[in-house]
């Protein structure tokens, strides 16, 4: 069969296999075996997929992910969500819809300990969520903010999700996790806009609290210290290149494990935490050796150069080419696991993009913007589901009705990130 | 039958712990490694001699021996939007194609992965700067992999069990909750 031909089918066959509930790691890597085993013979497939789980583990670049995720567990036991949670209550409590926006700052700050959305929407829906409605605050708006706020982790440093990108595209780690900061600050101001015109418009959807005096405030500047540390590690550290992005890693998993240690964490749950962050760090690694299969196989076919060279042929201006894309993420994004989702898509759309003169650490940075959309978009929206599956009692149609005003301000953050690439590039431009 | 799947499943899973549990262990390392060679290289200007190849072949066993143990606890990335409504054989029959499939997959890992190990054995090979052998981490690769075909195995022969009998109850798959999707 025509190599091209093979190619086709392959895609047709990961997106059935996934579509039946095969997982994405195992549906990726059989289908590029079996490519394989048509195109080169039994032994060579074999051969060729059998190095893999240790030719692409055993490499120093890829140690900064068990880092980053031990670091999110260990920051829950640090306290570290408690204290940013009520320092942001004392600051910005009395707002209009306050503790929704304490709920986004708190997300941001838990976001820079954490690189994983679902892990900060789990937090905060036990913290944030019982505290707002205790206040009065409207279910919908509520769970809305806990969702959206988790998004948050995936561009604000630590991020695991553009550490993969990073890996799978082979760019600068660090450079990335720079440039996913501005972003991540500007997604916080479009999500404090959105509650502040939400709650104006409807003020009986969030209650004012009480006034807070500023010895209170300047008192919880201290709890602070733990997430201004790691913050100050990474962005220093790979900023002034005095640290490689795995040795920040390390240095803010230790202040993170000292910390936990000072909260007198037990052996039970860090026994427990380690076992988590183990869990997580291999299905992202069984995810990265199928895909890579998958790749071996697809590079065979020539498939990613011939759609690579047709996008690029085509007679339509750039801009119209990457809306397309844009709209294609969004839609997958509604059914698809983020990613998933990317892994599977980045053999094909990566070298498109590129070839197009598109930058790849910008586009590294919309296609997490865009993957972090699909996690509170119904039907498929992870973080929403999190919620959910906290808190049975509150129905996903109304965590999603809580989403939807933020989805208006998704796709302002979307266009900002498109119009003004400067602002995403102009930090990781300064390390070059 | 029932009763021999659910023996194999007690007697997996304190080796799926125990090893996943290292992997842990080895991260504390790793971060231990990393915090040593930023003060040892910033400080005394004494960097660790061959901190590479230790962190890379510590990535072997970190990103390796934990696999079993995730798919004991379907910790693997899927999606469930079509299969989660389904009942009784439809069920367990996309199941057990589904676990079957992995098997597969993981039977041309270890496959593979034990070849590998027989070159390094017998052909040598180390790491660049202090000569650690490769045939360390390929072999807990091997090992990790043969662990998580074990499972497999046991969720596929569950699966055909539940086919055959779709209204039991099981101590290996989950038959009554719905699984989320998860992400990283």
């Amino acid at each position: 069969m025509d190599p091209v031909t093979l190619g086709y089918i392959g895609i047709a066959l990961v997106i059935t296999l996934i579509v039946l509930g095969v997982p994405v790691a195992f549906a990726t890597a059989f289908t590029g075996i079996c490519g394989l085993i048509m195109i080169r013979g039994f032994d060579v497939a074999v051969g060729l997929a059998g190095i893999i789980p240790y030719s692409e583990s055993a490499h120093y670049s890829l140690s900064v992910l068990p880092l980053f995720i031990a670091i999110g567990f260990l920051a829950m036991h640090a306290g570290i969500t408690t204290s940013a949670y009520n320092a942001a209550r004392v600051w910005v409590g009395r707002a209009p819809g306050g503790l929704a926006t304490a709920t986004i700052f708190a997300s941001a700050g838990f976001a820079a300990v954490s690189g994983a959305s679902t892990a900060s929407t789990a937090v905060f829906t036990r913290l944030a969520l019982p505290e707002m409605e205790k206040r009065g605050y409207d279910q919908a708006l509520a769970t809305g903010v806990v969702a959206v706020g988790g998004t948050l982790a995936a561009l604000i440093p630590p991020s695991a999700i553009l550490v993969i990108y990073g890996i799978l595209v082979e760019e600068s780690i660090g450079a990335l996790l720079l440039a996913g900061f501005v972003p991540g600050l500007i997604s916080i101001v479009v999500y404090l806009l959105v509650i502040t015109i939400v709650v104006t418009v409807k003020p009986s959807l969030a209650p004012r609290l009480e006034r807070t005096t500023m010895m209170e405030k300047i008192k919880t500047i201290p709890q602070l210290a733990g997430i201004m540390l790691v913050v100050g590690v990474i962005l220093v550290g790979i900023y002034f290149g005095i640290m490689t992005p795995t040795e920040s890693a390390a240095v803010a998993t230790a202040i993170m494990f000292v910390m936990a240690l000072a909260k007198k964490i037990s052996f039970a749950d860090l026994r427990l935490g380690l076992l988590d962050t183990v869990k997580t760090t291999v299905m992202i690694f069984m995810v990265i050796w199928g895909v890579l299969v998958f790749v071996r196989f697809l590079a065979f076919t020539g498939l990613p150069g011939i759609i690579t060279d047709s996008v690029v042929g085509l007679d339509v201006p750039r801009w119209v080419i990457l809306l397309a894309v844009v709209i294609l993420y969004l839609l997958m994004g509604m059914v698809l696991d983020g990613m998933g989702m990317m892994m599977l898509t980045l053999p094909v759309v990566y070298p498109a993009i590129v070839g197009l003169g598109y930058d790849p650490i910008w586009f590294g940075v919309l296609l997490v913007k865009l993957i972090e959309v699909g996690v509170v978009t119904p039907p498929v929206g992870l973080n929403c589901y999190v919620v959910n599956g906290i808190r049975p009692d509150i129905p996903l149609d109304k965590v999603f009705k809580g989403v939807a005003p933020f989805l208006v301000g998704e796709i302002v953050i979307i266009a900002i990130i498109i119009l003004f690439p400067d602002l995403i590039l102009f930090l990781p431009n300064m390390i070059k | 039958m029932k009763s021999v799947t659910g023996l194999a499943d007690r007697l997996l899973r304190p080796f799926e712990a125990l090893i996943a549990y290292a992997a842990g262990v080895l991260v504390l390392v790793l971060m231990v490694l990393g915090v040593v060679e930023v003060v040892g290289r910033s400080v005394f200007n004494n960097p660790i001699h061959g901190n590479l190849d230790i962190v890379e072949q510590l990535m072997a066993p970190i990103a390796a021996f934990g696999i079993a143990y995730c798919q004991s606890k379907f910790g693997n990335v899927r999606m469930t939007l079509l299969t989660r409504d389904m009942r009784g054989r439809t069920k367990w029959l996309v199941e057990a194609l589904s676990y079957a499939v992995s098997m597969f997959v993981v039977f041309v890992y270890l496959k593979g992965s034990y070849m590998n190990l027989q070159r390094s054995l017998t052909l040598g090979g180390d790491t660049g700067e202090i000569g650690i052998p490769l045939w360390i981490g390929i072999a807990c690769v091997t090992v990790a992999l043969g662990l998580l075909l074990a499972r497999l195995a046991l969720q596929t022969l569950e699966a055909l069990r539940l086919f055959t009998v779709p209204g039991d109850t099981s101590d290996v798959l989950q038959t009554q909750s719905h699984e989320t999707p998860q992400e990283g």
